[in-house]
């Protein structure tokens, strides 16, 4: 009989909509039982870690510090380790505190601030190696699905780069947002997602990540002919694109907020 | 004698629990959550108003379209826009979307394998054939209206403050009625497990607290409902609750007059069962006498019957809304309205885990001032450790493993959602 891939879902801080997402999966995900086994996945079973896992799927990011210990515990862990969303690739809404005094934001929120854990957010890659991420928010479980089959067959895992404009129904016409002058990333931002944001008349918010070969320079100039810097960057913020944005056309922003 | 249980699979989030018994008493019983505080309520502050609804639907991959649509309704109240009927009957079936998703996951993936001391839900799958297809029958139906209405099956992306994005595909939903009926089947079918599971027999008095709304089984509107006092209007309702930090807590809980209480699918059919659909109210009534039922772990066959309501529901609001005439004009919003004046915003709605509230300050710019999120299980939390100090004794005679196996049932009996709870 042919060996099992040994897989491990481990999550950290988020929603985790990534790994409800996968559960969307339903018949196909436990027809996947054939080929791979589920040793941690905290929706299906409760049991301890093995030692060793083929692959780690890890979703959010750590923020206190036993979550920082499962995420190195796990990398070490595992062969490969691949990260899914928005949270662990990015950063997620919670780093939005970044760019804002995190430590007043906690006062507003807890009589006792002092016990909580308030670390600036960072994502996954600052603390462990990554081999992959699947991005979104949430993932599209289609392409979890599709990297899982590609494990399977040993392959390395790969997916479609392609702009969310080429799966955006508003492309060429009236209705694109950036001819109507709104403050949409999706030409320079990973497609794949089916475009669910534009279809619904909501802007892209880049949760999937620029495409590697977007020049953002290019899509600063474009967006300044109708919005200022602030706008740009309040946008970049939610999920958690700003530090990728400023990092990549490397600003001086000392004296921005 | 000491009960550590580090990390309790198979709820939403990160939570361990430390009992201490000495000489039969309980001298701790603490429930400790390990999840990150991620600052939602502070993060919105300073942001646009319209950003409320898409960034607080994060809190929760289970139940984002609650917090989406309670966010949403929470402005709409500052701004004091009324939505039209055709919006409501939509956003009602996206409601039941995605109650249906996240009862159906917890029922049979999250907290059946404990009656069937299984600690692997695929194995159980394998064991229960039929019933495993009837419970991915029913979360992929819930998953397709949820997509169908909101846009995606995890955070939606159609609603907005006023209306929608875009109107529904209208014979997707024809389908999906088609297949309410079979599904209905499948509920009503499952419930038959459901009911007969070996609850164990445990009871403590508390408080019930939920939404009542006269003409329906409260959901998407209405006043707010506790044994003590007739229903009153969330404003009014809003200060007899305190959250409660405690140093190193996360979580801030919620109490009701100063004690803790409990809130969703058992508090909902406590308060308001008469209202249930036909179908659900006679399987509920053989189950639940006329009186409160005080015994948490029938919260597992609330849920089940509520599953069965609410494709009930679905039916009627499906069939109300294919035969009227809701045109494009009232429902779909081009562009957002924009607030007029500072204002609070306050709303209530009832997510899977009970009810939940969003209110927001926002200025006459339509910058969020404050706000403050209040969730079922920050709720629950405290009526879930008091009935943890009372349930401990009980099972001085059992061996560790079984020890833990009943904690973790009554834990999962609450169908805790630690990302919500902490946001």
């Amino acid at each position: 009989m042919k060996k099992k891939l040994k897989i491990g879902i481990v999550s950290l801080t988020s929603c985790e909509g990534c790994q409800i997402a996968i559960l969307t999966l339903g018949k196909k995900l436990l027809d996947l039982n054939k080929n791979v086994e589920f040793l941690e996945f905290s929706y299906l079973e409760d049991k301890d870690w093995p030692k060793k896992f083929d692959v780690v799927f890890a979703e959010g990011t750590p923020i206190t510090q036993k979550q920082m210990k499962i995420l190195k515990e796990a990398r070490k862990r595992s062969r490969l380790f691949i990260v899914l969303g928005n949270c662990a690739a990015l950063g997620g809404v919670q780093e939005i505190k970044n760019y804002r005094d995190k430590d007043r934001i906690i006062r507003g929120i807890y009589k006792n601030d002092k016990s909580i854990a308030n670390p600036e957010i960072r994502e996954v890659d600052n603390f462990v190696k990554v081999d992959f991420t699947i991005p979104g928010c949430p993932i599209n479980p289609e392409e979890f699905l599709t990297v899982i089959n590609q494990l399977v067959s040993k392959k390395t895992p790969k997916i479609r780069q392609i702009s969310v404009c080429q799966e955006c129904p508003r492309v060429g016409k009236q209705e694109c947002f950036l001819l109507q002058k709104k403050i949409c990333f999706g030409p320079w931002v990973l497609g794949g997602c089916q475009a669910p944001c534009p279809k619904n008349d909501l802007l892209c918010l880049a949760c999937r990540d620029f495409k590697k070969d977007s020049d953002l320079f290019v899509m600063e100039k474009s967006l300044k002919r109708f919005a200022s810097q602030k706008e740009i960057e309040e946008k970049l913020e939610i999920f958690g694109l700003l530090d990728e944005f400023r990092q990549k056309t490397k600003k001086n922003y000392e004296n921005y907020h | 004698m000491k009960i550590t249980i580090d990390h309790i699979a198979k709820i939403e989030g990160h939570m361990g629990f430390v009992g201490h018994i000495l000489k039969g008493n309980v001298t701790k019983a603490k429930l400790e959550v390990g999840q990150g505080a991620r600052l939602v309520e502070g993060i919105v502050i300073d942001r646009y108003y319209d950003e409320a609804p898409l960034i607080t639907s994060r809190i929760c991959g289970i139940c984002p379209v609650v917090h989406n649509l309670c966010s949403i309704k929470a402005m709409e109240d500052a701004m004091e826009i009324k939505v039209s009927e055709g919006v409501k009957i939509l956003r009602k079936m996206l409601l039941i979307g995605q109650i249906i998703q996240s009862h159906s996951l917890h029922l049979f993936f999250l907290t059946l394998p404990d009656y069937f001391k299984a600690d692997e839900s695929i194995k159980l799958t394998e064991k229960l054939k039929k019933e495993t297809k009837q419970a991915n029958n029913i979360r992929a139906f819930s998953d397709s209206l949820v997509e169908t209405i909101g846009g995606r099956a995890i955070h939606t992306t159609n609603t907005k403050i006023g209306g929608f994005g875009r109107m529904p595909d209208i014979d997707k939903l024809k389908e999906l009625q088609a297949k309410c009926k079979i599904v209905l089947k499948d509920a009503i079918s499952l419930s038959k497990i459901f009911k007969k599971l070996p609850y164990p027999d445990f009871q403590r008095k508390t408080e019930f607290v939920s939404l009542s709304e006269k003409n329906e089984y409260g959901f998407y509107d209405g006043k707010i409902d506790a044994s003590d006092a007739d229903p009153l209007e969330i404003k009014s309702f809003l200060p007899k609750i305190t959250e409660i930090q405690s140093p190193f807590d996360v979580v801030k809980r919620g109490h009701y007059r100063g004690q803790s209480y409990m809130v969703g699918a058992l508090a909902r059919i406590n308060n308001n069962k008469r209202q249930l659909n036909p179908l659900s109210g006679e399987i509920a009534d053989q189950f639940f006498g006329s009186e409160i039922d005080y015994n948490i772990f029938h919260n597992v066959f609330a849920q089940s019957v509520e599953l069965i309501h609410f494709l009930e529901e679905f039916q009627k609001l499906s069939d109300i809304f294919l035969k009227g005439s809701y045109s494009e004009k009232d429902m779909v919003i081009k562009e957002s309205p924009r607030p007029q004046k500072a204002n609070w915003g306050v709303a209530a709605i009832e997510a899977p885990r009970g009810i939940l509230f969003h209110i927001y300050k926002i200025d006459e710019r339509g910058v969020i001032r404050d706000c403050i999120i209040i969730t079922p299980t920050a709720q629950f939390l405290e009526n879930l450790e008091n009935d943890l100090k009372l349930f401990l004794p009980g099972l001085k005679k059992m061996n560790i493993k079984e020890k833990e196996r009943k904690i973790k049932m009554l834990i999962r009996a609450y169908d805790p959602c630690i990302s919500c709870a902490t946001h």
